[in-house]
């Protein structure tokens, strides 16, 4: 599937969490199965000292993974998480951010998928890491997670 | 779906444990979260949910938090425990996750 075609599943009609954290898928590689998604994180996600309070930046970390996910399986199956873990190694600034997702192995009834979540500058700011368990997309009612 | 995407149940999980801590500290310090662990036990609906934090200990340098989120059945839907590292809240700021 061509990456205007995925863009266009994203940007279209996102789910609404990806859209509330300002989402847009920037490259996904069905193969590898990995993903570049890009969040703008406004001043709404951040605590008191202007940082993005960790649960929006595990929500990031949530939807790069699952759009690998979803690439990995050839855009047949999406990837609701039944647990996930997130170390946070540095406060996350305000503005953009850009997480990079990689499915490690898609099962039949369970999914392995890791993210994370950079600076502009490249510095790295958290990982997550994900347990899903993969169910088919229906193209009427699909989740991006 | 409609359900709530799994990192804003995480963020939920994230302020309720935070806040336990705070409490347990006599508002004190504040309890950045350095690492966070959330069970996904129920599909989290579009409706008023409750927060229950705990404090499993509360260390010089490391703090461990729980906490669960229920629907408004008293439903299970999400657990989290959290490390965390408490810091003195920073002068002149109220006391505030």
């Amino acid at each position: 599937m061509p990456l205007e075609t995925i863009r266009r599943m994203w940007s279209g009609d996102p789910p609404p969490a990806f859209a509330h954290l300002g989402g847009q898928v920037v490259a996904v590689d069905p193969e590898a199965g990995t993903s570049e998604v890009h969040f703008f994180a406004r001043p709404e996600f951040c605590n008191r000292w202007g940082q993005v309070q960790g649960g929006f930046v595990t929500a990031m970390l949530d939807s790069t993974s699952a759009v690998a996910g979803i690439a990995r399986s050839g855009f047949t199956l999406v990837m609701p998480t039944i647990e996930l873990k997130t170390s946070f190694i540095a406060p996350a600034p305000q503005g953009r951010l850009i997480g990079r997702g990689l499915a490690l192995r898609i099962g039949r009834s369970v999914a392995f998928l890791e993210g994370e979540l950079y600076d502009p500058g490249g510095t790295l700011l958290a990982r997550g890491s994900f347990t899903a368990r993969p169910r088919p997309l229906d193209p009427a009612d699909w989740s991006g997670g | 779906m409609g359900f709530v995407q799994g990192g804003f149940v995480s963020a939920m999980l994230d302020d309720t444990a935070v806040l336990a801590g705070l409490a347990k500290s006599g508002f004190t310090q504040v309890m950045p979260t350095l690492e966070m662990k959330t069970s996904y036990l129920a599909p989290a609906p579009i409706a008023r949910l409750t927060g229950r934090g705990r404090v499993i200990r509360l260390g010089r340098s490391i703090a461990f938090l729980e906490a669960d989120l229920l629907d408004g059945q008293g439903k299970l839907l999400a657990r989290t425990s959290m490390t965390a590292r408490p810091t003195p809240i920073p002068p002149g700021e109220p006391a505030r996750s």
